[in-house]
């Protein structure tokens, strides 16, 4: 168990009693139904419109999760929770504006003592929605409001300063989230990191390391490439790249490809300049419902002829 | 360390009401006095967080004590001694600012030591972390407070360690889930497996308990009564490995791996155990021998491709070299049990976000809860579609039976998507329930049980054991050679089953917890108003001045023959008795659960404190605005658990109020015969 700040136990001591109080145990539908028929006998509280909104979302029946959230706001206003997941539900019925007004009022209100929570919850939506220097400076406030030392959002924050093109800091934050956490998905972005700034050869003391221990190879592979490029040593980036390719044809699935596989392999056409291959798993994987959180790197390959670009 | 901690103690006494009452909770709670379990303990060891080298004993104390483990390879020679500085120590201390602030004043230390999220004020959990172990080696252990042992001398208090990673050694895995109702259905469950094993003369090796550990909301005091207490007798021997069900996650957050379920389990982080460090307790990787297992929180985690539990899981399956992978978490990919895998998102997006990556990883198993079934699948892969469908999924359509019709096959090795079994094992101890046939499933039982898992070189064998020690289901998958693999394009499909609606009213509503304490007897006499109504609420609160009400024995009633105060008068005259009674608790912190007992005729509204927390048969409104009064005859006791009664039971005094209704003023007959009880 990881000890954790005073100050962010009682935060949370006080978001858990704000918590669902479950109902019996069954279905989603049973539960609105039971929540339904509570609200009926005891009237409209935050807490049950909450907890039945909590079930909507579970079923993804996101409107109706909406409609409760705002009205346990309204007979709640400074229900922090409920603020947040409000925001989330709005997002994710695809009005960004109405989600960041939500949640912009919601640390408005909350004035100076805004929860990380809440400025969290705007950052990912500002970076989803391509806003990175709004996001950037909500997950600073969030971190300055006690945030404890988690994976998230390390990996959240590095991944804006990485689109905003601060890859030194990113290094830096995710270093230090990798040595607070051990977080191995943290050494990955990190070691990316440390190659998106070109500090090849601490880089790839890592990535060897790696590649001594990992059974599936090809995403180590693709990193020695890209330090093997920025060292100058094309042919052998070519060969890393080349096997990472076989290795990810031989795990993929036809039928039901796994779509951060096609990511990588993209990348690897793309280090080769083979950009008509990357431009096609690209669009593959865009037609899987691939994220663009997971395209960038692609993307930004797709139009560089930098070092650590394309293979020359 | 136990002076000042004991002047700490001292100091907290007041603000925790620890001291006597807490002491007389003990003494006065039959179920710790008479079972031979050791009632100097909050919470009895368990063991966690095994290694090959290394193991974690945990247990708890009220108040502070000198904390020893004394430990060897043989149970007369506990030859190695750990003390508290070797020990992780959390302290629950209450929420009370000026305990606290007085705290921080005489005894800062205590202040500094790391807190149990929500634990009764006044406990300690001693966490012994043994290092420089055999691995693959029986160790015996005994608890001690300074020169006193706590533990018995009993050779069930012993562990023994993970074999070396990598190291071929026949494991046996227990798993079950949705079990912690604390109910005579958990505890037959767990008998009937510990029964099996004993006269298989194979124990288990460790226990994976796929979530719903603690109904109903993974409270500290549900998690004591209804997950340690039950399973004591395996947990101070045998490793549980959990994944946080949606009950847990009523308390406890995965965002932040905070909450009772975390203060419970000590869980990698570092890949402590083997696997790959996730830097977070929600989920989790480790290995025995050349099994590889693989935790998610499919509860309250982002699980898209792209969040960090997904990336962590393809990064983990690709360093992975064991033979096996087994992966398990709550929220089933497939299921029509209690829940619908085609409707409920959590369930979707693990299938579509996270099949693919554990498929393309070469898994083996994937165990898991939530829907109150057992579900055992064909050898599958690729079902990603909602609805789910059989066509082109299947591998292997025949039952996996070694048996009957052999087992299922698959390469040596790790091969990516060459076939899972998906096992649904949320049929621990709650309500069951079916709702329609997943057309993957292979076999389908609406029985309470748990599954054993058994695992010797390239052989698995599954084993579904119900409640009663009968084997429900077996199946076997080898590994071994080169299999190639084809999908069915018509394969067997399960019988079409009629959907009925819920199987059930509340979960576990109809029974009462296995171990309780009375708070109001059967037969208790009541304040009771009785031809004349009374106005508004204000008589169902504690303290209200029942001036002009009388007294009477329960049940109150006429034309039963157990009525003890005969209303002779009620019919064709009035239609409604109220009732009061008080009661004490001592520390309702401690409770569990809080229950009525009741026979009625015709209905009922009974509140606490003030507060309604049930309500049968009486359609809206109440005292003489109720509406909608439904017959009922009084033929049994019913059990009704208290809602919310965390928010409204108090240290102290307590006050139980009843209203109970006639259907009709001339009704032939009226009953009402409670008693109240508590799970502490």
């Amino acid at each position: 168990m990881t000890p954790v700040a005073l100050s962010l136990r009682c935060a949370l001591v006080l978001a858990c009693f704000s918590a669902p109080s479950l109902l019996a145990h069954d279905s989603p539908e049973h539960v609105v139904e039971l929540l339904s028929a509570r609200i009926r006998e005891r009237g409209k509280t935050a807490e049950l419109l909450w907890q039945r909104a909590t079930e909507q979302r579970a079923l993804n029946h996101l409107a109706a999760a909406a409609a409760d959230l705002r009205e346990a706001i309204s007979l709640q206003p400074a229900f922090i929770v409920a603020q947040a997941d409000l925001g989330r539900v709005e997002f994710q019925l695809g009005d960004t504006p109405r989600a960041l007004q939500t949640l912009t009022r919601a640390i408005s209100d909350a004035g100076a003592a805004a929860p990380g929570l809440l400025h969290l919850a705007r950052a990912e939506i500002r970076n989803a929605a391509g806003d990175f220097k709004g996001a950037l400076a909500d997950v600073e406030k969030a971190v300055e409001a006690g945030l404890p030392p988690d994976p998230d959002w390390y990996l959240l924050r590095s991944q804006i300063q990485l689109r905003l093109g601060r890859s030194l800091e990113a290094a830096a934050g995710l270093k230090e989230g990798l040595d607070r956490t051990g977080c191995a998905v943290l050494e990955a972005d990190w070691i990316d990191a440390l190659l998106d700034s070109r500090q090849a050869e601490p880089a790839l003391t890592r990535i060897e390391a790696q590649l001594a221990e990992t059974r599936c190879r090809s995403s180590w592979l693709i990193r020695r490439a890209r330090a093997r490029l920025l060292l100058g040593k094309a042919t052998q980036a070519r060969g890393d790249l080349h096997a990472a390719i076989s290795e990810i044809n031989g795990r993929l699935s036809p039928a039901h490809p796994d779509v951060s596989l096609l990511v990588d392999r993209g990348v690897a056409h793309a280090l080769l300049g083979d950009l008509p291959t990357a431009q096609r798993e690209l669009d593959a994987v865009r037609k899987a419902g691939g994220e663009r959180q997971s395209t960038w790197r692609l993307e930004a390959l797709l139009g560089s002829s930098k070092p650590g670009g394309p293979v020359p | 360390m136990k002076s000042w901690l004991s002047h700490s103690l001292l100091a907290l006494a007041g603000a925790c009401a620890l001291s006597s009452s807490a002491q007389t909770r003990l003494q006065t709670n039959p179920h710790l006095a008479a079972d031979g379990r050791s009632n100097q303990f909050a919470r009895a060891p368990y063991v966690q967080l095994a290694t090959p080298t290394s193991m974690v004993v945990v247990w708890r104390a009220e108040g502070a004590m000198t904390p020893l483990i004394h430990f060897g390879r043989s149970v007369a020679n506990l030859d190695r001694v750990l003390g508290s500085t070797s020990m992780v120590t959390r302290v629950a201390l209450g929420t009370n600012k000026v305990a606290l602030a007085k705290l921080a004043e005489t005894d800062p230390d205590l202040l500094r030591l790391p807190r149990l999220h929500s634990a009764p004020a006044g406990l300690y959990q001693y966490e012994a972390h043994l290092l420089g172990l055999l691995p693959n080696t029986r160790y015996y252990y005994a608890i001690y407070d300074g020169e006193h042992r706590l533990t018995e001398p009993d050779v069930s208090y012993f562990f023994v360690t993970q074999p070396v990673r990598g190291q071929s050694k026949p494991a046996r895995i227990w798993v079950v889930g949705d079990s912690g109702t604390g109910r005579e259905t958990e505890y037959t469950v767990h008998s009937a497996m510990a029964n099996y094993v004993l006269k298989d003369r194979h124990p288990i090796d460790f226990y994976i308990h796929v979530g719903d550990m603690a109904y109903l909301r993974g409270r500290d005091v549900e998690f004591q009564s209804r997950f340690f207490e039950a399973y004591e007798p395996t947990l101070r021997n045998t490793v549980c490995w959990p994944a946080m069900g949606n009950h847990e996650g009523g308390t406890s957050k995965g965002t932040n791996g905070i909450g009772p379920y975390f203060d419970a389990y000590v869980l990698p982080t570092r890949a402590e155990a083997g696997g790959l460090a996730s830097g977070t307790e929600a989920y989790y990787s480790f290995d025995y021998g050349r099994i590889h297992l693989i935790c998610l929180d499919s509860h309250d985690l982002d699980r898209k491709p792209t969040g960090i539990m997904a990336r962590w899981l393809k990064m983990d399956l690709e360093r992975t070299k064991a033979d096996w992978v087994i992966a398990y978490f709550h929220h089933p990919p497939y299921t029509k049990g209690t829940h619908n895998s085609d409707r409920e998102k959590q369930l979707i997006e693990m299938r579509t976000h996270m099949m693919p990556i554990l498929e393309s990883g070469g898994v083996d198993l994937v165990l898991t809860g939530h829907s109150h079934i057992y579900e055992r699948s064909m050898l599958m892969d690729g079902a990603y579609a909602t609805p789910t469908v059989a066509e082109g999924v299947i591998y292997d359509d025949r039952e996996g039976d070694p048996k009957k019709d052999g087992p299922y096959r698959k390469s040596a090795g790790i091969t990516p998507n060459s076939g899972a079994i998906q096992i649904v094992a949320g049929h621990g101890g709650t309500t069951l329930g079916r709702k329609g046939t997943m057309p993957v499933m292979r076999k389908i039982v609406v029985e309470h049980g748990s599954c054993l898992i058994d695992i010797s070189g390239d052989t698995l064998h599954g084993t579904m054991i119900n409640k009663f020690g009968e084997v429900r289901d077996e199946f076997g998958l080898v590994k071994r050679g080169k299999v190639r693999q084809q999908r069915l394009i018509n394969p067997w499909q399960p019988a079409p089953w009629k959907p009925s609606k819920y199987a059930g009213d509340d979960a576990f509503s109809g029974e009462p917890p296995e171990d309780f304490l009375t708070a109001i007897p059967k037969f208790s006499e009541w304040t009771y108003m009785a031809g004349r109504d009374v106005a508004g609420l204000r008589w169902t609160e504690l303290d209200f001045p029942a001036l002009g009400w009388n007294k009477g024995q329960a049940p109150f009633g006429y034309e039963y023959k157990e009525a003890r105060t005969v209303l002779a008068d009620m019919r064709n005259h009035y239609q409604r008795v109220y009732m009061l009674h008080e009661f004490e608790v001592e520390q309702a912190d401690y409770i569990a659960e809080v229950g009525l007992m009741i026979n009625y005729d015709d209905a009922f509204i009974a509140y606490l404190n003030g507060k309604e927390v049930v309500r049968k048969g009486v359609g809206k409104g109440a005292g003489k605005d109720a509406q909608q009064i439904k017959s009922h005859d009084a033929t049994k006791y019913s059990y009704y658990p208290l809602k919310d009664f965390e928010k409204y039971l108090r240290t102290g005094k307590n006050v139980l109020a009843i209203e109970g209704h006639n259907a009709a003023i001339d009704s032939h007959d009226f009953l009402i015969d409670p008693y109240l009880i508590i799970e502490d």
